[in-house]
């Protein structure tokens, strides 16, 4: 597995790993930690597979600065999870838990134990404030999104789209299969840091009742 | 305080943004065009970045209700001040009840009005940013009246020149090289016409479709303002202030930090055009404006 590094306009530079995995996403993690602080940088971004470094300002030497990230990454530790992990109440009371359990040929209570039986990591946080990219969805619970979208999910709308599974942070439009709702806040512009889900955090869903 | 006694088409307020909160997946927003918010505000000798107001395309229509200075830089929105014709670039005095209209656009896109002393506007993560699509404040509304504290005296009204937009400066992205030759010269030599589909978000282009030698899917990874994406159906997207901070379409290229600005001065159906630069030139060209408006800051301080 190696880490290979391109520019990014002449304030930015992306490090790419050429296979990666849970544990590679993890050091990933690792490496962005051991970066924070320093003083050029304005922060590292994690996405899957990858970490774009960006500069307060234009003109540093991106050159040099990723000769630091790669000798950085053959120091990085075999075992590195550091992340949190939360256990997220959720009601699975979603409109499409129906069409899922249709979709993939089992009961409703099958898909419920399956999708909060499994503890999912955060690979990364985009696409809207708050949102986290959960991997270690089973398999069989895998369904396309929906042919039309909705106009609005409400925040807290856990979703599953392909293999992929998620929370809305916000109300928005969208078009993942809506199976349950979470009411605890995934962003807080209060809460320091204000995503309540970092990356790199490990998450698993309770089933809620009530 | 300020009154707005029409919203326009879009005016919010913006300032340096929220940078540094990508990994949270915030969006950096801000000026469009940074460098007249920073023009403005070093007219009225304020912080560069400091919150002003950013009118896109026209129609807004400001009330003054406190006498100061206020300085309008940006685009030419065909404005007039109590009815007396004002073109970006000026810092001049306001009184109570005097009505600043802008019409539409005779040259540019965006306009910024910087007040002395203090908007009070809301701070959300450290910036006065309106960002609409993540929810964090909202754009002027008619009716609203904006907090201001006026503070400082100049002697004169101060005229500025800001620089005038052109061809815009480009270095190549990571996945340049995916794309076949043809594509890679019909970038470079056809100008793009930006599409209706356009916002602070991201400016859709029309023109020649460009082809990639590979057409991998690419997993999702960090993006900035100024990255030049081009999805599969071969019309490139350039990002813009208010982009979500991860994205996943291959990344063409990058305009350089000295010329984002000028997206701020173009809206839907202007053209544009890109050239190739160095990572060298880029520099310079950073280095070039830093100049200017140390320049600018000092040539203020002297009148």
């Amino acid at each position: 597995m190696t880490l290979t590094w391109s520019p990014l306009g002449d304030s930015a530079l992306v490090l790419n790993l050429n296979d990666p995995g849970v544990e590679a996403q993890r050091q990933l993690h690792w490496l962005a930690g051991q970066l924070a602080g320093k003083a050029e940088l304005l922060e590292a971004v994690p996405g899957m597979g990858n970490l774009t470094l960006l500069l307060k300002a234009p003109g540093a030497d991106l050159d040099a600065l990723a000769g630091h990230c790669l000798a950085l990454w053959e120091k990085r530790p075999a075992q590195s999870h550091s992340g949190k992990l939360h256990l997220l109440p959720v009601r699975y009371k979603g409109p499409d838990l129906h069409l899922v359990a249709e979709y993939t040929g089992l009961t409703e209570e099958e898909v419920i134990a399956r999708h909060s039986g499994t503890t999912y990591e955060v690979a990364f946080v985009g696409f809207m404030p708050g949102f986290a990219y959960l991997t270690g969805m089973d398999r069989r619970l895998a369904v396309p999104r929906r042919a039309e979208p909705r106009v609005q999910v409400p925040a807290g709308a856990v979703g599953i789209a392909g293999s992929q599974t998620g929370i809305y942070p916000r109300q928005s439009p969208g078009g993942w299969q809506i199976i349950g709702y979470m009411e605890q806040p995934l962003f807080d512009v209060t809460r320091e840091p204000p995503a309540l889900i970092q990356p790199g955090d490990q998450i698993r869903f309770e089933v809620r009742h009530d | 305080m300020i009154e707005v006694l029409k919203g326009g088409i879009l005016a919010t307020i913006q300032d340096g943004g929220r940078p540094g909160l990508r990994n949270q997946g915030v969006p950096v927003s801000g000026a469009m065009d940074s460098l007249a918010l920073q023009a403005a505000n070093l007219l009225l000798q304020k912080p560069p970045l400091a919150p002003a107001i950013e009118i896109t395309f026209g129609q807004t229509q400001l009330r003054f209700q406190k006498s100061g200075w206020v300085a309008l830089t940006g685009a030419d929105l065909g404005a007039s001040f109590d009815n007396e014709p004002v073109t970006p670039g000026w810092r001049f005095h306001v009184e109570p009840g005097q009505v600043l209209h802008f019409r539409q656009p005779k040259k540019g896109f965006r306009a910024y009005l910087a007040v002395s002393g203090e908007l009070e506007v809301p701070q959300v993560l450290g910036s006065a940013s309106t960002d609409i699509s993540s929810g964090f404040n909202a754009p002027l509304a008619t009716g609203d009246e904006l907090g201001w504290r006026p503070e400082g005296d100049f002697q004169a009204p101060l005229f500025v020149r800001v620089p005038g937009t052109g061809r815009l400066r480009v270095l190549p992205g990571p996945e340049y090289e995916s794309f076949d030759q043809e594509a890679k010269t019909l970038f470079w030599h056809n100008d793009w016409t930006i599409g209706s589909l356009s916002n602070r978000m991201g400016y859709r282009l029309n023109g020649p479709k460009l082809t990639r030698l590979v057409g991998d899917e690419l997993p999702s990874h960090g993006v900035i303002p100024g990255t030049i994406q081009v999805p599969g159906n071969g019309q490139p997207i350039v990002l813009a202030m208010d982009a979500q901070a991860t994205g996943g379409y291959p990344k063409l290229g990058v305009i350089i930090a000295a010329d984002l600005w000028q997206l701020g001065q173009l809206g839907p159906g202007r053209r544009l055009g890109f050239i190739p630069v160095t990572m060298a030139e880029a520099r310079l060209a950073w280095q070039q404006q830093q100049a200017y408006l140390k320049h600018l800051e000092e040539f203020v301080a002297a009148h």
